[in-house]
This record gives structure tokens, C-alpha cells and sequence, in this order.
């Protein structure tokens, strides 16, 4: 199992990412499949996963569609236009980092 | 799939625990009754697995959320506030709210006399106050008071800063008409837009809920 703290500050980045993907997702489908893909190593709490999701909402990165599901309503979100642009910068952040940090790991003594 | 009376329960429960915006009610009752959904085709009976999903809450999770629902709207208010404000000093608006504010400067200008000038700002000044107050008692306990609470709060600075401001400079005979009417609007237009900017936001809180009947 990783460190948790490996992967504080990579949410956003996996949302948009998430959601270039798949178009567009609720709240709960997005944690779930969070949990799948980092093979239960990072489980989104909901105090983290929607204040985010809010604060995406409220600066426009994210639009929101609200549906019925039958028995209730679902509110799935988005990206913006100026959400997808947003979502190419992280990636390309991200991709650094990785890349950066692959290198320092690499490292070898001497 | 959950039942329209389990449903109900869920939202009655969501609703006590100090959830008060729509969206995040909405988005509560789809996200437990998604995992209770979920826990159930694993074998779990109802009561067991609303138990458990709402651990994963914690005690006071969803008031947190809410609070933090609040803050979140409380930024995208003061957002919408300066855009509004900008918005009124950009001609065509700031023609008529020069207009305004020089026909209101022109009211304080011929007002009798200096103590009459001063005792009726203070006055309205002061009532206004008070009343802010009683509103801030009166919603203290009651829906959207943490972003009513907001809002008074910056009514408060915006009336402590310009009572000064209209008692030095509109009887200041060194300052010219132009710099007392600007001293009449720019607050006067900041105060508009704030009224005017969370007035909306929390009625369309207010309508979004009484409009949403619990069924």
C-alpha cells in the first residue's frame, strides 16, 4: 500500500482527467472509479471529493447537468471550455512531475 | 433499488444533519443511496448498509460540507460583486450613476444646515445599523445564516468606514464638487451591488429549496 500523502494534491488533476475521459460523471461514480484504477490505494473521503468538486463548479471549470434517475435525481458534471484547457495544463503538470520524480527515483549513489 | 419510502428516510436524515442548499442535497442522497444500493446487491440488509455508508460520513461530515458549500458560494458571491461593481463604473451605467450621485450631492449641499446635515446622516446611518443587527439576531439560528452572516458582515465595515467619509469630505469646503460626488457614488455603487449580488444568491437558495417538495 502507498503513502496517502503520495497522492494529496493530485485530485483535481484526476477529476479532469476523469472527466475527459468519460465525458461527463456523478460524484459518487467519480470516487468509485478512483478507488478502482489506484487499485483501492487512494480512497476519495467525500469531505475532499465535493468541496472540490464545488470549487471546480464555482470557477467555471466544471458545468453541471442535473437528471432523474427514477427514484432520484443526479447531478453528473462536466468540463467547460475553459475547464478542457484547464485539464490539458494539469495533465501536462502532472506528466512532468512524474517524469521528474521517476528521475529522482532512479537515481543512483555514487 | 431503494424504495420511495427509504429514499424519503434518507433525505429526512440528510436534511437533520444541517444540510440546507439543494445541490448538495441532491448530490448527498444520490451519493449514499449509490453505496447503499451498492452494499445491498453485496447481501447487506437496508438498515446495515445505511449504517455503514453513513460512518464513512462521520458524525458531522455533512455539515462540514455544507459550511464548506457556504464558503465556496460566499466566493463566487464576492466574484459576481466586483464584476457587478465594474460593471456600474463602465459607461453606459456610470453616466447615469454620476447623474445620481451628483443630483444626491446636490440634496446634502442645500440641506438647511450643518448640524441637521449631520444628525440626519448619523441617524439613517445608525438605523440602518440597528436593523442589519436585528436581522443578524433574528437568522441566527435559521437557514443561510453563515452566509447572511457574511454579508452583514461586510454591510458593517462598509458603514463604519463611510459615515467618516461623508461627515469630513461632503462639508469640506476645499473639496471640489467632482471629488464629493465620486465620495457619494463609489461606495453608494459598491453597497448597491453587494445588496443586489447576495440578495439574489440567497433567494435563489431560498426558492430552490421551498420548491423542492419532499415526496
Amino acid at each position: 500500500m502507498a503513502n496517502k500523502n503520495l497522492y494529496k494534491g493530485t485530485l483535481e488533476s484526476l477529476i479532469f482527467q476523469l472527466l475527459r475521459v468519460n465525458n461527463r460523471m456523478y460524484g459518487y461514480e467519480i470516487s468509485k472509479t478512483i478507488k478502482e484504477q489506484t487499485n483501492d490505494e487512494m480512497i476519495i473521503s467525500e469531505s475532499k471529493l465535493y468541496p472540490t468538486l464545488h470549487k471546480l463548479e464555482a470557477t467555471g471549470m466544471l458545468e453541471v447537468e442535473i437528471e432523474s434517475t427514477g427514484s432520484r435525481l443526479r447531478k453528473y458534471y462536466k468540463l467547460t471550455g475553459k475547464g478542457v484547457k484547464e485539464s490539458q495544463n494539469q495533465l501536462e503538470s502532472l506528466k512532468q512531475y512524474i517524469l521528474s520524480l521517476s528521475n529522482f527515483v532512479e537515481l543512483k549513489i555514487g | 433499488m431503494l424504495t420511495k419510502e427509504q429514499i424519503k428516510s434518507i433525505r429526512i436524515n440528510i436534511r437533520n444533519r444541517g444540510v440546507e442548499t439543494i445541490d448538495l442535497e441532491i448530490e448527498m442522497l444520490d451519493h449514499i443511496s449509490s453505496g447503499v444500493e451498492e452494499k445491498m446487491k453485496q447481501g447487506a440488509s437496508f438498515r446495515n448498509a445505511y449504517k455503514a455508508v453513513m460512518l464513512e460520513f462521520g458524525p458531522h461530515g455533512m455539515s462540514q460540507l455544507q459550511s464548506m458549500k457556504y464558503d465556496t458560494l460566499c466566493k463566487k458571491g464576492l466574484k459576481l460583486l466586483l464584476k457587478k461593481y465594474l460593471e456600474l463604473l463602465t459607461p453606459p451605467k456610470i453616466f447615469a450613476s454620476l447623474c445620481i450621485s451628483f443630483l444626491l450631492y446636490t440634496i446634502f449641499y442645500y440641506f438647511p444646515s450643518n448640524t441637521l446635515f449631520k444628525s440626519v446622516s448619523i441617524s439613517i446611518f445608525f438605523i440602518f445599523f440597528l436593523s442589519l443587527l436585528i436581522i443578524k439576531i433574528k437568522n441566527h439560528k435559521k437557514k443561510y445564516s453563515q452566509i447572511k452572516s457574511y454579508d452583514q458582515i461586510l454591510s458593517f465595515v462598509f458603514i463604519i468606514f463611510n459615515a467618516p467619509f461623508y461627515d469630513i469630505f461632503i462639508n469640506s469646503q476645499t473639496t471640489s464638487v467632482l471629488a464629493k460626488t465620486l465620495i457619494i457614488m463609489l461606495p453608494s455603487l459598491f453597497f448597491y451591488s453587494y445588496f443586489e449580488v447576495f440578495l439574489k444568491l440567497y433567494r435563489e437558495l431560498e426558492e430552490d429549496y421551498n420548491n423542492y417538495v419532499l415526496t
